[in-house]
């Protein structure tokens, strides 16, 4: 997160807030489970270790065992974050399978999705 | 996402005047929705043909779409809201690029983002409006 989202959100209009943190307590308020828990419930394995979130950056890893001492204490937004992207995607996987997940169900589950092209057979322009 | 909603409306407009010089004699109402089920179905094409790939990366990819099932529930998991769908928060940028239409940079230069919250007069001031 860019310093103007962590110290100056909004800080044209009101006392600048922290979004990082604002992020985590909202983790907490909303009673989500906690990173590993989150990790085993959409089908991955849970870490043992701090390196295991992400391997190419061992100073990250070294901060969160110091920050949070144990792996299955981590907040969810904070172990999201941290984990080493996937092969050529921009999130880790366990970020990675809640948005799939998500995604799936909102096109699976709405009566008027209107995509894939089976619903315009030769494309949205071609329809008119 | 000031821009895209900018962008949206006007390609709702754009695609309404394509209907109107196809069938110039189709109504406001009809227009409007036809409009709006096209800029739906160009959105989708969007979210899960371009961005969800190039989120996901090569190893994770999407079931392939069967149709409408009612035993899915497509309600927003809590998950999703409160943490994995926020991943875009460390995408953004410290500085709000602002160009012309021909593309070199505004008179104003680009702006920082913690002067750019709630300032929306800045833009509309010094940029007409264009901003990415």
């Amino acid at each position: 997160m860019v310093p103007a989202m962590r110290n100056f959100l909004f800080g044209t209009n009101t006392i600048p807030l922290d979004l990082t943190s604002i992020n985590i307590q909202r983790g907490r308020d909303h009673g989500i489970a906690d990173y590993n828990t989150v990790r085993e419930s959409v089908g991955l394995e849970k870490v043992t270790d701090f390196i295991e979130i992400c391997p190419s950056k061992p100073e990250l890893a070294a901060d969160l065992e110091e920050l949070y001492g144990n792996v299955n204490k981590i907040d969810l937004f904070v172990g999201g974050l941290a984990e080493d992207h996937l092969e050529g995607g921009n999130v880790g996987p366990t970020f990675g399978n809640i948005i799939k997940q998500q995604f799936e169900a909102l096109r699976t589950g709405d009566r008027y999705h209107a995509y894939p092209p089976h619903a315009f057979p030769r494309g949205p322009q071609r329809h008119l | 996402m000031l821009t895209l909603h900018t962008l949206f409306h006007v390609a709702h407009n754009d695609i309404c005047d394509e209907i109107l010089s196809a069938s110039p004699a189709m109504g406001d109402e009809e227009v409007f929705n036809k409009a709006r089920t096209l800029l739906i179905a160009r959105w989708q094409a969007i979210v899960y043909g371009e961005f969800l790939p190039f989120l996901l990366g090569l190893t994770l990819t999407q079931a392939e779409y069967t149709g409408y099932d009612s035993s899915v529930v497509p309600q927003v998991r809590n998950e999703f809201a409160a943490a994995a769908g926020r991943y875009g928060h460390s995408q953004v940028n410290s500085v709000q690029r602002c160009i012309t239409e021909d593309g070199s940079v505004c008179e104003v230069g680009h702006i920082s983002l913690r002067d750019a919250s709630f300032g929306l007069f800045i833009y509309l001031t010094y940029c007409g409006g264009v901003v990415g």
